[in-house]
């Protein structure tokens, strides 16, 4: 169980010449769900698309699935790797269906494609009746799902999520989060998941991290860090 | 109803000559004005070949693989390396704008300044009538090259991988490169499409108007830009309809109001849809937000 999936060391990373991320070390065992927490400007996001190779590190290793990696999301996701970032999360015009194929983009064999997105539709019920319809008319929350079946089209050994929850009314954002477990518990996938809407991750994230200014501050399972003494040194910035 | 079939016609190849730029602008987002003079350099293709003794319907394609190669060579040379520099849309016009200046002395240069005429044959055949409406030869080549076109766009963008990620760029590019997808290859194919189908709709208009230097500018690019913003810019269906309106519109404009208003009229026509509609017909820009 505790084989480390993707280990990142000595990650340094620089926005023109100021450094925003500082000689992080984290690693993400097999099969777990981990959280990054931190507060707004810690360099969560950052740490994790530099990981799949949205930004450009300046120094340390990425190493996942035994294999040292440089970067880069084509390889990333070759690899078995996956990312679901924040903001924009599909293609308005295309169909739900396409949005799917779009996810296994690096798939040549239709009848692969067309098991895996029947397998995904049955794991996320909401797709099914809109499944021809453009993804423009989904609501926010249907359109996360979306996102998350996207991520998962190519059976990916790590998914990678920032801020799934942003944007979304509270009751969905507990949904959404019940299905990231759900996820972890039918695919196996080990999963990443960065955000700040805490209590509802606690419950369904094995272990975790917490950033301040581009420096690891902690580590260790949920509970230890949800300690609210912890974390409210951190985010009212005693520590950092 | 004569005016409504040579405005449906003339339409078709502004139509086209839309949907190449839109294919363009919507996975680029900048105005690629060089675009223009890409497609007249395609119709002086075929002149040059024709003038060899080629056949029409040979010179064609193989005047427009060539602009296309080119149309390629200006985003993976020129456009590119500012993109990775991070240069804003704007510099990218301003430096589409040099390039098709230098490109359009250069055709001034090579093929002097007088009209080029192009003709598919050599004597001048009588119009067909069809239901007491008459159609040239050129116009009937060019409302079925048009319409094969449009059609092929139309499946290759629906029905193929590579016609998935060409609208999936233009929704959502960033999206794209999170998924895994070489998104530079795309481009480089969008651009092909694009110039080929210009260049093919270049070389059909010079069968009615010939070809000049200027056209470039003057006549392509600002047609392609009038029949997107109509139809809606980023809209494959906004410049289908956008052009076919602005070729009705424009010849209607011809007959009551006489040639040497042509100009008026579609700028008119623009100016009404900036204040009245300015998302245009289709509004897929809205749309991806």
């Amino acid at each position: 169980m505790n084989n480390k999936l993707l280990n990142v060391t000595n990650l340094d990373v620089h926005f023109g010449p100021t450094q925003v991320i500082h000689n992080v070390d984290y690693h993400v065992n097999e099969g777990e769900i981990l959280i990054l927490m931190g507060p707004n400007g810690a360099g969560k996001t950052v740490l994790l698309k530099s990981t799949f190779g949205l930004f450009e590190k300046s120094t340390g290793t990425v190493e996942f699935d035994g294999k040292v990696i440089h970067p880069h999301p084509s390889s990333m996701v070759e690899a078995g790797m996956s990312f679901v970032g924040q903001g924009k999360r599909v293609f308005p015009s295309l169909t739900i269906e396409e949005n799917l194929r779009m996810g296994a983009y690096l798939w040549s064999d239709k009848k692969m494609i067309q098991a895996r997105t029947e397998e995904l539709i049955q794991f996320f019920p909401v797709l099914k009746k809109k499944f021809k319809q453009i993804a423009y008319y989904m609501s926010g929350g249907e359109q996360q799902i979306l996102a998350l079946a996207r991520g998962l089209m190519m059976n990916p050994k790590l998914l990678l999520l920032d801020e799934p929850s942003i944007g979304l009314a509270p009751k969905i954002v507990q949904s959404v989060f019940e299905k990231i477990a759900e996820i972890n518990k039918t695919f196996g996938t080990s999963i990443v998941v960065v955000e700040h809407n805490l209590k509802s991750l606690l419950n369904i994230a094995h272990r975790g991290y917490i950033l301040a200014e581009g420096k690891m501050l902690m580590e260790g399972p949920v509970e230890k860090l949800a300690d609210s003494k912890n974390l409210e040194k951190v985010f009212f910035g005693e520590i950092a | 109803m004569q005016i409504l079939l040579n405005g449906i016609i003339v339409g078709g190849i502004y139509a086209l000559i839309a949907l190449g730029f839109n294919l363009i602008f919507s996975s680029t987002r900048f105005f690629h004005v060089l675009y223009g003079v890409l497609a007249l350099l395609g119709a002086y293709f075929t002149y040059t070949f024709m003038e060899y003794g080629w056949n029409f319907f040979a010179a064609i394609p193989v005047a427009a693989l060539l602009a296309s190669l080119l149309g390629v060579a200006s985003w993976q040379f020129l456009y590119k390396p500012l993109v990775d520099r991070k240069a804003s849309s704007l510099v990218l016009m301003v430096t589409s704008f040099g390039a098709l200046i230098v490109v359009q002395n250069l055709i001034a240069l090579i093929w002097k300044n007088n009209t080029k005429s192009i003709s598919i044959t050599d004597t001048i055949k009588p119009a067909y009538e069809f239901l007491g409406l008459n159609i040239t030869f050129n116009q009937l080549v060019i409302l079925a090259v048009s319409i094969v076109l449009m059609v092929l766009l139309e499946l290759f963008l629906k029905k193929t991988k590579y016609g998935l990620a060409i609208r999936a760029i233009g929704d959502n590019a960033e999206l794209t490169t999170v998924l895994g997808l070489h998104t530079n290859r795309i481009t480089l194919l969008v651009f092909f499409i694009g110039t080929f189908l210009s260049a093919v709709s270049a070389s059909l208009i010079a069968l009615e108007i010939g070809a000049r230097p200027t056209h470039g500018l003057h006549y392509f690019f600002l047609k392609a830009v009038i029949a997107s913003i109509i139809g809606g810019i980023g809209s494959m269906r906004g410049a289908l309809i956008g052009g076919l309106l602005l070729g009705v519109v424009e010849n209607i404009g011809i007959y009551y109001l006489g040639g040497s208003w042509q100009e008026v009229v579609a700028f008119s026509l623009l100016t009404l849809f900036l204040l009245f509609k300015p998302q245009g017909l289709v509004n897929q820009m809205q749309l991806a937000k």
